[in-house]
């Protein structure tokens, strides 16, 4: 190919000294060819010349005399990516691009952090480049006349496609994706995605299923990159804990690893554990202050913006972060990554490993530190998963109601829809392909009349069809709040932390605030604080002296272990069992497993391990299916409600990723069971829908739903208050809708989603037949033993129970009473 | 099922529908109704369920159908927010009950215009005294110095139990101190606010449609 273009893009890489990747020249002339696809790429692979090029290719192809003199060309290129922190980055990056070409084309962010001010400027004069996220792209749905702002485009990248598919957030995208591509049907579309189990799919999700003959296309960018993974062991593994998730025993272990002249990037899984290693390394190091610094989401943008900024420069040299550091940073240069506790997934491990070396060629480097014995186990099943880099699939969402609610409120706020044109539309993506007329009509309907009216005295007008058969919101205020909620994150209620002289630390959950009173200290975002006073939404507080014990602990979400890891911990298992392995990180764990084997037994690939024991909490059972925290919160109401109906009984549940135990304050009938089939697949559907129902998992997932679908009001920015009268609990509505309109869609999508995504039943089943080809080996114990305790000390649990009502509260209160 | 209970005398039952009914003067006492709060989440576009402000009202007309009283007491926050047309229901159903004396001790949530209150026929009170009992809306600050009984709302008050086996159920309860009893809250989708138990001289908890004394010092 020699056009013009090509010619000024082979000379702009001739003077960086650069030469293209084969996988870069076929992207751009696939782009070129106006085909839509996938690209599989990391991060810091050169993924974003392979995407950019060939539309300044084009350009100036098509605008041969005028290419460096045309201004205010309309929007060209549309960037969705998922972090606003990468928005940033990349906005750098592509501007950089365009001044070495002397074009005069305007790269923006359009994201939640920009001032009003330049979007009002992008109202009137939308930049050529516009980088954004699913949420604000939305937003730019949702204003009067948007269809102009949009008349130029000719392509779409969606980055980090990976990050965005299994959420409610690819959704979104997807839905504005349909729009865009009604609008525009020559659209070139292309993702871009870390390597996942399903490529394929996500490639069909992203275009939708209206692509016909022109199936999407995948490129790989074959960077092959060699890992490097050291497990760091611990001395004494007797003395090693058996539970926990800090792994702050391993510190002085870990502390030598910072030790080089490169920069480390220290990952945890909670929020909590990074405040509490970033405490301790710096106490066992004073000489580290200057250099380290603490990076989660809880953290102020401001707070953020300076680490990742000085790490990329320099100054700092250690960061301790969660996931919030997973992405981003994309230019920054880390020499080493330490995974604290288990990564729960293989993709996630080899991504964050990645972040090492992070140029063409080099090699990374990743040292895991087990937070418990028994992740030893876990870190011998990472370093086959590096060797055979078989990763974990992402699932699309599919036809989440809540999603489609907003989204036609979010068209009805600006120029209003025809039910007729966009149900076919929406019917041409991936996620709603299976969407129902009658279902369609249910919603429809909801967000006209608020359901079933009943008497003439309703005044409830969200969105009204005019003259023209035109569904639209006319209210301002209605339109006002709609635009403010957009979204499928739910907020939490979070409290934002001030110093008493103003500046901003970052926010935390109401929860944890409501725990402490005046005058405590407690740690966050690195520094020791004490309590002022609560205003507002807003905790007051000073740099405390001292010592401080409180962590804020974050409800987040626990993750959950995934198939694929499951899968290979029960393989490792198996092999420490064999004795078949030359594992350093099993010949380790060793001694556990034989204090395992002492009070219980260690089950091998053909057994299924009860263990029953008493303490003064009640009667025990603990199951071992190592399949994961999602499979076993399923399994463990499923076993409790099969188990409750043998006999009246109430349990209390928990779990971790290796298995689950039923306590209960009477004897568990666990004989009978088993005889009755236990773990049958039969029924399995029924079962679990019944033993959902006091659950209360539904009702958990409710509260995103109701936020999503705008039932439930957030409160205006800055100003909670001023949105109270209009502010109920999601946990309300969930019960009223269920006593008035149980076939409430968005009811039955809190039960989908806990069936489907929570509970995964796919996984369940295969779980259940692979336990039903086992041989089920009951053990009374008397003490706990090392499977067991960790789920024993864990305090979130689930209830359930088929006691009548009364007959618990008059239990209770016998309790109370002989315990006064 | 109700629990009757003696008081300075005279008896109160405890209906599980979250109302109190004094024997002696043949009143039906209900706090917190809040009225109107589906209404007005729906005229402002979010589709809270009809069907609450019915019920309430449905509830209601069973009661005073089922013991006939002759006179009715509100203890405030009977009309949840700013004027809307779920006002209109509960004026219907007021001038159905000519003969019932109906009384409300304002609240902070009553805020409607006077002549709605004067329409449906109610009579308002800052806080009403009659005999050795008196009702508000709140609770007093300091029950101890109080010279009459107090019943009262405001807090929608609710326990939490604990079982053994880290069990725990939230339920609605009639929370009795030593000189005032705090009403749950009359209306539905109204939330729970959970109070100590140890501050209590008595707790009576509504579970199963039934009426159970928790704790009795």
């Amino acid at each position: 190919m020699s056009t013009k273009g090509h010619h000024w893009i082979e000379n702009w890489f001739n003077q960086k000294g650069w030469q293209p990747f084969d996988w870069q020249r076929t992207m751009w002339l696939h782009i070129l060819e106006q085909r839509s696809g996938l690209l599989n790429a990391p991060t810091g692979s050169g993924k974003t010349l392979a995407l950019f090029m060939p539309v300044l290719i084009d350009w100036i192809n098509s605008h041969p005399d005028c290419w460096q003199s045309r201004k205010n060309n309309g929007l060209q290129l549309l960037w969705i990516t998922p972090l606003r922190a990468l928005a940033k980055d990349l906005e750098k990056n592509l501007q950089q691009v365009i001044d070495d070409f002397d074009i005069p084309w305007q790269v923006q962010r359009r994201t939640g952090d920009v001032s009003s001010s330049v979007k009002q400027k992008q109202t009137r004069q939308m930049p050529e480049v516009l980088i954004t996220t699913p949420e604000s792209l939305h937003i730019l749905l949702a204003q009067k006349k948007y269809p102009k702002r949009f008349r130029n485009l000719s392509s779409i990248v969606v980055d980090e496609w990976h990050e965005l598919i299994g959420s409610k957030r690819g959704v979104q995208a997807e839905l504005g994706l349909s729009r865009l591509k009604a609008m525009n049907p020559n659209l070139t579309l292309w993702a871009v995605s870390a390597t996942i189990g399903n490529l394929r799919e996500a490639a069909e999700v992203l275009h939708g299923t209206s692509s016909g003959q022109n199936q999407p296309l995948i490129v790989k960018a074959d960077n092959h990159k060699t890992i490097h993974v050291h497990t760091v062991l611990p001395d004494d593994v007797e003395a090693f804990p058996w539970s926990g998730h800090l792994g702050i025993n391993l510190l002085q272990k870990v502390l030598p690893i910072l030790d080089h002249d490169g920069s480390t990037l220290v990952f945890t899984n909670t929020r909590a554990q990074a405040e509490i290693w970033f405490q301790k390394m710096l106490e066992a190091r004073p000489d580290l202050a200057g250099t380290i610094a603490l990076h989660h989401g809880s953290l102020s943008r401001k707070i953020r913006n300076w680490v990742e900024e000085s790490l990329h420069s320099g100054v700092i040299k250690i960061v301790v972060c969660t996931s919030s550091l997973d992405l981003g940073v994309d230019f920054s240069p880390v020499d080493r990554v330490i995974q604290i506790g288990s990564p729960k997934g293989v993709a996630r491990f080899m991504q964050r490993a990645g972040r090492s070396g992070h140029r063409p060629g080099a090699d990374s480097s990743i040292w895991f530190v087990p937070t418990h014995a028994l992740e030893l186990i876990e870190a011998a099943a990472l370093k086959d998963a590096v060797d055979d880099q078989k990763m974990e699939d992402r699932n699309p969402i599919l036809k989440p109601f809540d999603v489609l609610v907003q989204y036609l409120v979010t068209l009805a706020v600006s120029e209003g829809f025809k039910p007729d044109s966009l149900f076919d539309e929406i019917k041409h993506t991936f996620s709603y392909q299976a969407l129902q007329p009658d279902e369609w009509d249910w919603i429809l309907d909801f967000i006209r009349s608020g359901g079933r009216s009943l008497t003439r005295y309703d005044e409830y007008n969200k969105v009204e069809i005019d003259e023209d058969g035109i569904w639209r919101v006319f209210d301002q205020k209605i339109a006002r709040r709609h635009r403010m909620t957009i979204g499928t994150i739910a907020s939490d209620s979070m409290l934002s932390v001030k110093y008493l002289k103003g500046s901003t630390l970052g926010r935390v959950e109401e929860w944890f605030i409501s725990q402490l009173n005046t005058g405590d200290t407690f740690w966050f975002a690195g520094r020791n604080l004490e309590l002022i006073k609560m205003k507002n939404m807003t905790v007051y507080v000073r740099r405390a002296k001292g010592a401080s014990s409180k962590v804020p602990s974050y409800m987040g979400g626990r993750m959950s272990l995934s198939s694929n890891m499951s899968e290979r911990l029960r393989k490792k298992l198996r092999e420490a069992n064999n004795d078949t392995t030359g594992s350093i990180e099993l010949e380790t764990v060793k001694p556990i497993l034989e204090i395992q084997k002492e009070r219980s037994i260690l089950p091998d690939s053909s057994q299924f391990l009860i263990e029953k024991s008493w303490s003064n909490e009640g009667c025990h059972l603990f199951f071992f299916p190592f399949e994961g925290r999602y499979v076993h919160e399923g399994m463990s109401a499923l076993t409790a409600y099969r188990i409750s109906k043998i006999a009246p009984i109430t349990f209390s549940i928990a779990m971790n990723d290796y298995g689950f135990e039923l306590l209960s304050d009477q004897d568990i009938p666990i004989g009978k069971a088993l005889e009755n089939n236990l773990f049958t697949e039969k029924n399995l559907v029924q079962d679990m829908l019944g033993s959902l129902n006091d659950a209360e998992l539904a009702r958990r997932r409710f509260r995103d739903i109701s936020q999503i679908a705008g039932l439930v009001f957030p409160g205006y920015p800055g100003n909670q208050k001023k949105g109270k009268h209009l502010q109920m609990s999601s946990g309300l509505f969930f019960d009223v809708f269920m006593e008035y309109e149980p076939g409430h869609l968005l009811i039955r999508q809190a039960y989908d989603e806990v069936l489907n995504n929570q509970l995964d039943e796919a996984r369940l089943r295969k779980a259940l037949q692979r336990i039903s080809r086992q041989d089920v080996v009951l053990k009374e114990v008397d003490r706990f033993s090392p499977f067991a305790f960790p789920i024993f000390v864990d305090r979130l649990r689930e209830r359930l129970s088929s006691e009548k009502l009364l007959d618990r509260i008059q239990k209770m209160q016998k309790q109370l009473e002989n315990a006064s | 099922m109700s629990l009757t209970i003696k008081i300075k005398n005279n008896h109160w039952t405890l209906l599980p529908e979250r109302a109190l009914f004094w024997k002696e003067k043949k009143t039906l006492i209900a706090g917190d109704l809040h009225l109107g709060k589906s209404g007005h989440f729906r005229k402002s576009g979010i589709a809270a369920p009809q069907q609450i402000n019915q019920t309430n009202l449905d509830r209601l007309e069973r009661l005073v159908h089922q013991l006939q009283p002759e006179r009715l007491l509100l203890l405030g926050d009977l009309f949840h927010s700013d004027y809307n047309r779920e006002w209109f229901p509960f004026e219907e159903w007021c001038t159905k009950h000519p003969d019932l004396k109906k009384i409300l001790v304002a609240g902070n949530h009553d805020t409607l215009h006077e002549t709605l209150y004067r329409q449906a026929g109610l009579d308002i009170h800052e806080e009403f005294i009659d005999g050795a009992f008196e009702f508000n809306h709140k609770p007093a600050g300091s029950a101890d110095k109080l010279v009459n009984f107090r019943f009262c709302g405001h807090i929608h008050p609710g326990v939490k139990l604990k079982g053994k086996g880290r069990q725990s159920l939230r339920l609605p309860c009639f929370y009795r101190e030593k000189h005032q009893m705090i009403l749950p809250a009359f209306g539905e989708f109204t939330g729970l606010h959970l109070l100590d138990t140890d501050g209590a001289e008595c707790i009576y908890t509504i579970a199963n449609r039934k009426v159970v004394s928790l704790k009795e010092n």
